[in-house]
């Protein structure tokens, strides 16, 4: 199988002017969107870095494919398995650490600290290896409701 | 000297062989499940937090969540 280089802006160009032409005829034009949306493919995308894009409901399937809550206990840690979760909950007398497993040792900050008292209302993205969520309060189990993308 | 426990996590250990080799030496506590029944993460915790939890009182115990743990925490 061969590869086209299309991340020549005039290529791309040319391409899907053919396409549109000599192609897809009038009553066709519908297929042409449809390729150069669904696959977001223009000019200023085709580089492959999307750097103008924002990402919105029509970039991610926004039905969670699960969700549910997740009760931790005291001084322990959860390692959701991989997956981009919206989180919510958590308790005011607890302390939540994101911890990141990066050349062999786990590396933490604060998501939720008692003081101020702030409750985790975010976006995270796990790789079910080395990301996890610790329970720091070795006082206070805390329960974590999420829905995972 | 830390006693042997069937839920410290040894990747080498074949009952271990899906857990994440990142949480090697810690404790498994449970797989926790999602509302479909399919695993969705490790609860797990580190042997010297482990030991912290062991003098603890029933009541503390109970309110730090670890009364479903009690038998592990036994175990060391």
């Amino acid at each position: 199988m061969s590869y086209t280089d299309y991340s020549s802006h005039w290529q791309l160009d040319t391409f899907l002017t053919y396409l549109e032409a000599n192609v897809l005829g009038s009553n066709d034009e519908h297929l042409y969107d449809t390729f150069a949306v669904e696959h977001n493919i223009n000019t200023s995308t085709v580089d492959g870095t999307h750097k103008t894009n924002s990402i919105t409901g029509s970039s991610i399937n926004t039905t969670p494919a699960s969700t549910g809550s997740q009760a931790i206990a005291g001084s322990s840690s959860w390692t959701p398995t991989t997956g981009v979760y919206q989180m919510s909950g958590g308790q005011f007398t607890t302390e939540l650490v994101l911890q990141l497993f990066i050349s062999g040792v786990w590396r933490g900050t604060y998501v939720l600290d008692s003081t101020p008292q702030v409750s985790p209302c975010s976006i995270m993205f796990f790789d079910g290896t080395n990301m996890k969520l610790q329970n720091t309060s070795n006082s206070n189990a805390m329960t974590i409701w999420y829905q995972k993308f | 000297m830390i006693p042997d426990n069937e839920n410290i996590i040894d990747v080498i250990d074949e009952r271990f062989k899906d857990v994440p080799i990142s949480l090697d030496g810690e404790i498994l506590l449970e797989r926790t499940l999602d509302s479909k029944g399919n695993i969705s993460g490790y609860l797990t915790i580190s042997v010297d937090e482990l030991m912290i939890m062991k003098n603890r009182t029933d009541e503390e115990i109970i309110k730090s969540g670890w009364a479903a743990y009690r038998h592990i925490l036994d175990s060391f």
